[in-house]
């Protein structure tokens, strides 16, 4: 099927029409395609006699999930729906496409639907559907992107047929889950699926900006199914008539949209006019789109200009990083992620290799789990295929894959794992004979990565040029070859580049001023990715400058926003300097919550104090009297945390401290803790969390929804004394029983505490707790009671 | 419908976060204003609403022609003496979980406090949708009550959940142990009558 060929008149709404026939509607309508068949059709046919030519079965909600509780399997209902459309549409001549709709469920890590869960669930729908006879796959009225790409992964691995996908926006111009209209298209063009467009939620006026802003960043057949405007939200009536609702799809019509019907609240009359204004229109291919974009689920980066790709989740050279992923500390490196979006990065690389570490699983895990905090695209970095396709499978967005180079084998095995996914790819002009030292071989291998990647279907635009960066302290003479070779690969092959800038200066004294020389003369070349530390203001200075001079930032809008108020900062902070220290001291800091002011003063002791009788001599005994107020009441939660939040401000410095020094660093003991499976509400273990940190402990954090057999191992292999379990809910109590229950069947010497809004002392131990916490300042006395203090 | 929060809020808030009076520090003072503002930026109002007649029956309430009944002895207590009923759900929106995710790793003291925020959001909001239902209906409108209260099973939120077509209409799925998404939602019913009813007995 070429969807630019013909204009193709999609079908109407289904549900209403099947309760205007006095359809029985039950829990799951979609039974009816086997309780009351004939009314299935009459409603396909009352749309085909109208002039449909791609009619939707009633499948929407046939899916596992929502099925549970059926006497009919998802197969059955599928089954029946495509048959049922597929004898509607024979005599005229139509063609069928497998509805589905949501899960209705969600995702992980928000929800605790897994990624292979959904995928699953599609792939029981489109394998059915594709047997019983559906000419395409429809997901419709989708509001996860993740979901989407699980269901068309499975369609695409599972069947050979044509892939739909529209999105329900909202006015905002984003999803209900927070999906932009261009995150949407982008990803979904990039996973080469075969249509796009939008259905359901509003009238086509609304709806029509949307579309014009897909068509701007995908060059995909597009689809439009409106509601009849809006709804009366008390009566559930939309406002538009047929008349009305086909002379406001013109707009999409002119445009060239491949598809066009209806949804809620449209019916056969809409679709009769729509018809009458169609003849005559035909789609309109759009010219070849030749920028190159990367999206998270939530936002998009269209690379006209220099953007920053921040390094700092890595942990090569980096003790504290290293010591967070062994404990399996997630929340250190969204920490990072924050920190490096808060100072302008725009796209983060993500490397989690280290010797004898699941680098497969923590990718996966931090992959997922920065998607919450950041909605900045990512850079997939690894020497591992494997890792990197695991990565790319669950990553909501269009990613960039760091990196191949010129080997053969390199090429054949990365590229056709980005190609699959739709990343965009890091290419280093290196091969197996090393880093050559003139412009023109490394220009000679950039030529190969893009022919390889030609091959693979991968365009130029989407392959990132690194030109390598060589130390100038030992290779000055080759510092101006990456310079050359940057402004050469761009004109020869219209790539994209990208360049990791600090390794010029190694060696060197003052390496920012070398640093930032080089990223300069860089940008001139014609760089649109520096690889760098985003905290670095005088590099990132260096970038937004360089947008001021190059006439990119109009009227220096941006650069003038930014530094006026840095500018303001910093006098108010040197004016705040300049007043007289009062005679606090590190207890009445974390008392009133001040972080900084206890960071300062934790760093004027180190002058004097060993570090660790600073911890204990201090910190711990400023937070001990909060705690002992707020077990009494005097103070209230926010306050408890602020002061451990201070606190936490001067246990980094010690931290920061011990490590430059190479100390073992300052722990207590290590504590395991989780919110139990079926739950994801953390927020009460998220606390304790913060307390115990703060007291000096440990914390594996194995979030939310954490299954039994995965806090018995994490138990196991940190062999912890004390493990913590949180439930918030009476129905997920028998999770924690059950985790208990493994813990003690596994052996294992720890003891466990527990807590949550429904537990009391008295359940906690019938349900086999060692202890019951009522609240953080708890958990933190029994820990030192079976660490000792 | 849009809801802010202001300082008429701030007593709610803090009962939220257990506060029973001691002197504030300067800091979660600051937090406080602070989370009040970022809620306003975040609250993204989801609805669905729909009316039904009820009936009184041996185990409970009959909700007519949505095919689902209301069990248990409280929720009879509750709805007694109404004839006609106004089903909902409301949810501020998914981005405000994210912020406090966000939050809980970068400030949690603004994280717990956002929390609270997001609750008071929440039910100003349903007590403004019930101001709004009186005043389309010209009926007194009941207090709310919500599947888990009493007896009334919290299974009952399946239910809600699929008449109210809240996926479609505000976003707010439910999974396998009756926790709905977004997390600051509810879902309630509440009476309507001509004449307003004393509940309190």
């Amino acid at each position: 099927m070429n969807l630019f060929d013909e204009l193709i008149i999609l079908d109407g709404a289904m549900g209403t029409e099947l309760v205007k026939k006095n359809a029985p509607m039950g829990h799951l309508p979609e039974e009816l395609n086997i309780t009351h068949p004939e009314l299935i059709k009459e409603v396909h046919r009352s749309y085909l006699e109208k002039g449909t030519k791609l009619i939707y079965t009633c499948s929407f909600g046939a899916n596992a999930y929502k099925c549970k509780g059926s006497k009919y399997s998802v197969t059955e209902i599928v089954t029946a729906a495509v048959k049922n459309a597929r004898e509607a549409a024979e005599p005229y001549g139509a063609l069928v496409g497998l509805s589905m709709g949501t899960i209705g469920d969600i995702l992980e890590p928000f929800g605790n639907l897994k990624f292979d869960d959904a995928y699953e669930m599609y792939r029981e729908m489109v394998v059915a559907g594709e047997k019983a006879g559906a000419d395409c796959l429809v997901f419709e009225t989708q509001t996860d992107l993740l979901e989407v790409k699980a269901g068309v992964l499975a369609a695409r691995e599972n069947t050979k047929l044509p892939i739909f996908v529209t999105m329900t926006f909202e006015s905002n111009g984003r999803t209900f889950n927070g999906t932009l209209v261009e995150a949407m298209a982008i990803t979904l063009t990039a996973l080469k699926v075969d249509a796009i467009g939008v259905n359901c939620s509003l009238g086509p006026d609304e709806l029509l900006p949307f579309v014009k802003r897909m068509r701007e960043v995908s060059d995909l057949p597009l689809i439009v199914k409106p509601n009849a405007g809006l709804p009366d939200p008390r009566t559930g009536a939309y406002d538009m008539g047929p008349e009305e609702f086909a002379e406001k799809m013109v707009p999409f019509l002119e445009m060239g949209v491949s598809m066009v019907g209806g949804c809620c609240g449209t019916a056969p009359e809409y679709i009769e006019a729509l018809v009458k204004k169609a003849k005559g229109y035909k789609p309109v291919k759009p010219e070849r789109n030749n920028r190159s974009y990367l999206s998270s689920g939530r936002e998009y980066v269209d690379v006209t200009r220099v953007h920053v790709v921040g390094e700092r989740i890595n942990p090569t050279g980096k003790k504290l990083f290293k010591e967070a992923l062994l404990n399996h500390d997630i929340d250190y490196v969204k920490a990072r992620a924050m920190e490096q979006a808060e100072a302008g990065a725009e796209i983060l690389d993500v490397n989690v290799g280290l010797p004898k570490i699941d680098e497969e699983g923590l990718m996966v895990e931090v992959v997922k789990e920065l998607q919450t905090v950041v909605d900045l695209p990512l850079q997939i970095d690894s020497s591992s295929a494997a890792v990197i396709e695991k990565a790319l499978r669950i990553y909501n967005g269009k990613a960039l894959v760091n990196s191949v180079n010129g080997e053969e084998k390199v090429l054949d095995t990365i590229l056709p794992i980005a190609a699959k996914y739709g990343a965009a790819v890091i290419g280093l002009t290196m091969d197996s004979d090393g880093i050559p030292e003139s412009a023109e071989k490394r220009i000679e291998i950039a030529g190969r990565i893009v022919k390889k990647a030609a091959e693979y279907g991968i365009e130029p635009k989407d392959i990132y040029i690194d030109c390598l960066t060589l130390a100038a302290s030992v290779q000055q003479k080759e510092v101006r070859e990456t310079l050359n070779a940057i402004r050469e690969v761009k004109r020869l092959y219209g790539v994209h580049t990208v360049l990791g800038v600090s390794n010029i200066s190694f060696g060197l004294p003052k390496r920012e001023y070398i640093n930032t020389t080089f990223l300069t003369l860089a940008m001139e070349a014609g760089l649109d990715l520096p690889i760098i530390n985003p905290n670095n203001a005088a590099m990132m200075g260096a970038v937004d400058a360089f947008h001021v001079l190059w006439n990119i930032d109009t009227n220096s809008t941006h650069y003038v926003e930014k530094y006026a108020a840095i500018q303001e900062q910093e006098k108010n902070a040197a004016q705040a300097q300049a007043a007289p220290a009062g005679e606090l001291t590190i207890g009445d800091y974390v008392k009133k919550g001040l972080g900084d002011s206890t960071a300062k003063a934790v760093k004027a002791l180190l002058e004097t104090k060993d570090p660790l009788d600073i911890v204990n001599g201090d910190l711990i005994p400023a937070l001990d009297k909060v705690g002992v107020d707020f077990e009494k009441g005097v103070i209230f939660l926010p306050q408890l945390l602020s002061s451990a939040t201070a606190a936490e401000a001067g246990f980094n410095v010690i931290k920061e401290y011990m490590a430059a020094h190479n100390a073992s660093t300052v722990s207590k003991g290590k504590i395991v803790l989780a919110t139990v499976k079926g739950d994801v509400h953390d927020i009460g273990k998220n606390i304790v969390k913060t307390i115990l940190e703060n007291y000096g402990y440990t914390v594996i954090d194995l979030g939310k929804d954490v299954p039994p057999e995965k806090v018995v191992e994490a138990a196991r292999e940190h062999q912890v004394k004390l493990v913590g379990l949180s439930a918030l809910m009476t129905t997920t109590v028998a999770s924690m029983e059950e985790t208990i229950k493994q813990i003690r069947a596994a052996g294992l010497d720890c003891k466990v505490m527990v807590g949550g809004a429904v537990l009391t002392e008295d359940f906690a131990m019938q349900i086999g707790a060692d202890y019951y916490s009522k609240d953080a300042k708890q958990s933190a006395d029994l820990a030192k009671m079976i660490f000792g203090e | 419908m849009n809801i802010q929060l202001d300082l008429s809020d701030r007593s709610e808030i803090l009962r939220y976060l257990g506060y029973r009076g001691s002197e504030i520090t300067e800091v979660v003072e600051d937090t406080l204003r602070e989370g009040i503002e970022l809620s306003n930026k975040l609250i993204k109002i989801g609805l669905t609403y729909r009316f039904f007649d009820i009936k009184e029956r041996d185990n409970g309430i009959e909700v007519v022609g949505a095919n689902f009944k209301l069990t248990g002895e409280s929720i009879k207590k509750h709805l007694k003496g109404y004839d006609e009923a106004v089903f909902f759900c409301l949810t501020i929106g998914s981005a405000f979980d994210r912020e406090v995710e966000k939050q809980m790793v970068k400030n949690p003291t603004l994280a717990v406090i956002l929390n609270a925020c997001g609750i008071q959001a929440v039910e100003k909001a349903c007590d403004e949708l019930q101001r709004e239902v009186e005043e389309e209906t010209g009926l007194k409108s009941g207090m709310r009550f919500s599947p888990g209260y009493g007896d009334l099973p919290l299974a009952t939120q399946k239910d809600f959940i699929r008449i109210l077509n809240t996926e479609r209409l505000a976003g707010v799925t439910i999974n396998e142990n009756y926790l709905m998404n977004p997390r600051k939602t509810v879902t309630a019913v509440a009476g309507l009558k001509k004449e307003a009813i004393d509940e309190s007995v």
